[in-house]
């Protein structure tokens, strides 16, 4: 054997070796919603509500306001667990002044009466809490979403409305939408 | 010049070794690492003991459970998640059904370990199971939130158990094709070297899972998207014309409550053909395959079809990953080998250790072939869907599939849904054995709790005071204590005060606390099966049955305070007896 051959037998050699060390770092790909998403989400819904008509239009003389929160509907593609989708309302909320909104747009918000009774079920309020709440609006966010797949790769297109509603007339005070992308690459069964 | 040139020879000898030994360290590492199934969990959840069912689990996994990078972590935390829901355990199973999702949603982990997989062996792989299992987990995520109202993740779920499948067509003979024709197909098409034919030889078809059509018409049902359920219906009725009825109740007002409703074991995985290097299914034991689920309820008798059938989808190709290519991994060690013994042949020193170490490493790559078999040997063999309408509280159901009477089981506790609900969904596994135990023909139940307002002789006390009552304490719970004349001096912070001093958990909050400090599996076990946790299984479920409808074992006490109110009780009641014969005499 010639040493050139000797050379190249050594390098396919440790070129097998290498390619077994890279098996220890598995890439993987996901197409679900992650926590930057729905920080970008509930940032840029905040930002929309904060500089609204809506609330623009409003001070401390306008008749009162009272905004359920309710949890994100998920007609999406994706699980978004139950803790998540209420922090994808409630965070937006949090992000506002809320004390200040208040005084000067006498505007308050308050929880959907499924997480009151949520809560009383647990035994974590008083009975008589919140029992006899009439809010005038409802603040509701809906995410959808398409997927679209092929063998090796999977797209899904998320679309997030937020809405404050008023329940008298039904009529949409505030509406404002975010969507984008997610793409994940690589084999779904394996 | 001379000596230069030995020198660099005994470099190369070296190095050669060197690659030999590393080589050889790859391909003898997998020898051995044959996988089996958990009997003793099997066993356990045949005979409907989910705690003991736990218990195997950890007893096999605990050491790796937390473990992301572990090749098994999704088998057991399927594992869990199936066990806990047919515990009765639907909110703590969460965590489980979500990393299990998240799992199956993240494409391409065994990406790469393709090449490994097929020199060494298929086992090396992450375990995400074969097609039919993962649409059967996100089924049982589908059901796990569908069983805490969370409906809308329960239709995110099953719609992602609708995913499309490779369909290879028919067979010569007329019957659907196994993989051994696929294999054998590809072959004669393609050769030993090459893949085409089971890359690009199918046809993309859309899925036959009616159970996940079901659950997602059901799910958008019950959120109010009526034409989407349509759909869904239309799809399952589609592929199995004989749900016409089940689909007709499901698309009308007639039901409240949906029993999914396990039973059986689903298909055993095993290895066959040339160095055991193909896998396939067969059934654990067979049933009678149409056999209906028996429903009664307020003396009403209803029967419903089966909606999905393990044994039948896990003989199907399509819900295969065909990834049992030994035979091409075969061929790699016959490779190694031949070229091992053409380089024995040289004259070159250097060579031919070399070539010794390939000789080797083929016959031990070749030796220690075989297809992977894990799989999740608690799947069931069936799955029925069964929409009742319970219309007052504490609704007994009784259940059996026709024919197999140890499949016997009464449920108890079932209320109608909330104001707030449409319709509610309890998971039920019925037992597999061939007699039913005592307590799932149990004709009531035997402890008060707080699942049920029945009346139950002997809740006038704690059962760790010797009593039948094991609710959570509260004032309420406390007022009927002492109406019956018992623990008047107590307090409700005094009788939280006992529960604690037993190292018993008296709700969720505390379970989970106490088990996250001591890693204490006896948290997740009812007081009544001798465990430390008051956390009632959810009612209508089949844990319920097993912890409520048969007479357990007497509390023994493990606190002094304890201990001592016990006696005191136990004179006390000694001294009302005789004061009664007194007067009575």
């Amino acid at each position: 054997m010639t040493q050139k051959n000797r050379a190249l037998l050594v390098w396919i050699a440790l070129l097998v070796i290498a390619f077994y060390a890279m098996n220890c770092a598995p890439k993987t790909s996901t197409s679900r919603l992650t926590t930057d998403d729905l920080q970008a989400i509930t940032t840029e819904m905040a930002d929309s509500l904060r500089s609204s008509e809506f609330l623009q239009e409003r001070d401390g003389r306008s008749p009162e306001m009272i905004i359920t929160i309710q949890s994100v509907q998920n007609l999406s593609s994706d699980l978004i667990p139950t803790s998540e989708q209420w922090y994808l309302v409630e965070r937006v909320v949090d992000s506002l002044p809320v004390r200040e909104l208040a005084n000067s747009k006498n505007i308050r918000f308050v929880r959907a009466a499924d997480k009151v009774r949520q809560a009383r079920e647990n035994q974590n309020v008083r009975l008589d809490y919140a029992g006899d709440r009439t809010s005038t609006h409802i603040l509701t966010a809906t995410y959808t979403s398409v997927v679209r797949t092929t063998a090796g790769n999977r797209t899904d297109a998320y679309y997030c409305e937020y809405s404050i509603v008023d329940r008298a007339s039904g009529e949409v005070d505030w509406v404002d939408k975010f969507e984008f992308k997610r793409e994940a690459f690589g084999l779904s069964w394996d | 010049m001379g000596i230069t040139s030995s020198k660099r020879g005994r470099s190369y000898q070296h190095h050669a070794l060197l690659i030999t030994a590393v080589l050889l360290s790859f391909f003898t590492l997998p020898l051995g690492c044959v996988s089996k199934p958990n009997q003793s969990l099997m066993t356990s959840v045949k005979a409907g003991n989910y705690a003991d069912a736990r218990e195997a689990i950890h007893d096999e996994y605990g050491n790796t459970r937390d473990k992301k990078d572990d090749r098994n972590y999704m088998l057991t935390r399927m594992r869990e998640v199936m066990v806990d829901l047919a515990d009765g355990k639907g909110a703590e199973s969460e965590d489980s059904a979500n990393e299990v999702y998240d799992i199956l949603r993240t494409q391409g982990i065994n990406r790469d370990k393709t090449i490994s997989s097929v020199v060494i062996n298929e086992d090396l792989k992450f375990w995400k199971g074969e097609p039919f299992e993962q649409a059967m987990t996100y089924a049982y995520v589908a059901v796990q939130k569908g069983q805490e109202g969370e409906w809308d993740n329960t239709r995110a779920a099953a719609n992602q158990s609708l995913f499309m499948l490779k369909d290879f067509g028919q067979s010569r003979s007329g019957g659907r094709k196994s993989s051994v024709d696929i294999a054998r197909e590809s072959n004669r098409r393609d050769g030993e070297r090459r893949d085409d034919y089971i890359d690009n030889g199918y046809v993309v078809a859309k899925t036959d899972f009616v159970y996940g059509h079901l659950l997602s018409g059901v799910a958008s049902w019950v959120l109010g998207r009526e034409d989407e359920a349509r759909d869904q219906f239309n799809q399952a009725l589609k592929i199995n014309s004989k749900l016409k009825k089940l689909i007709n109740t499901l698309e009308s007002d007639q039901w409240n409550t949906l029993l999914v409703v396990d039973f059986g074991l689903g298909p055993q995985k095993v290895a066959y053909g040339p160095d055991k290097s193909m896998a396939r299914f067969q059934p654990w034991r067979r049933f009678g395959p149409n056999a209906r689920l028996q429903v009664t309820i307020d003396n009403q008798k209803l029967n419903f079809p089966i909606v999905c059938n393990l044994d039948q989808m896990a003989s199907d190709h399509m819900w295969n990953n065909l990834e049992d290519v030994r035979v091409a991994k075969s061929a790699v060690g016959t490779g190694m080998m031949v070229a091992g013994g053409a380089l024995l042949a040289q004259d070159d020193d250097t060579a031919k250790y070399i070539g010794l170490g390939l000789l080797v490493a083929g016959a031990v790559s070749k030796a220690g072939a075989h297809a992977d078999t894990r799989y999740c040997e608690i799947m069931p063999q069936r799955v029925y869907l069964a929409p009742i309408k319970v219309t007052h509280p504490n609704t007994s159901v009784l259940l059996q599939v026709a024919g197999q009477s140890g499949s016997k089981l009464r449920l108890f506790g079932l209320n109608p849904p909330a104001d707030h609900e449409r319709a509610v969904l309890r998971y039920v596994r019925l037992n597999s054995d061939r007699r039913a135990p005592q307590w799932a023909k149990a004709d009531q139940i035997v402890y008060s709790n707080d699942g049920s307002t029945d009346a139950i002789a002997g809740s006038e006390l704690p059962f760790i005071l010797g009593g039948h009552d094991v609710r959570k304490p509260s004032h309420e719970v406390l007022m009927e204590y002492q109406s019956a004349g018992h623990l008047n001096n107590l307090t409700l912070g005094d009788l939280e005060e006992l529960y604690r001093a037993e190292g018993i958990a008296i709700d969720e909050q505390e379970r989970i606390q106490y088990q996250q400090a001591g890693g204490d599996l006896s948290y997740q076990r009812h007081i009544l099966e001798g465990g430390r946790s008051l956390v009632p299984p959810k009612a209508g479920s089949a844990a319920y049955s097993r912890v409520f409808a048969q007479k357990q074992a007497p509390y023994q006490p493990q606190s002094e305070i304890v201990r001592e109110l016990r006696q005191q009780i136990r004179k006390e009641d000694k001294r009302k007896a005789s004061n009664q014969e007194e007067q009575d005499g």
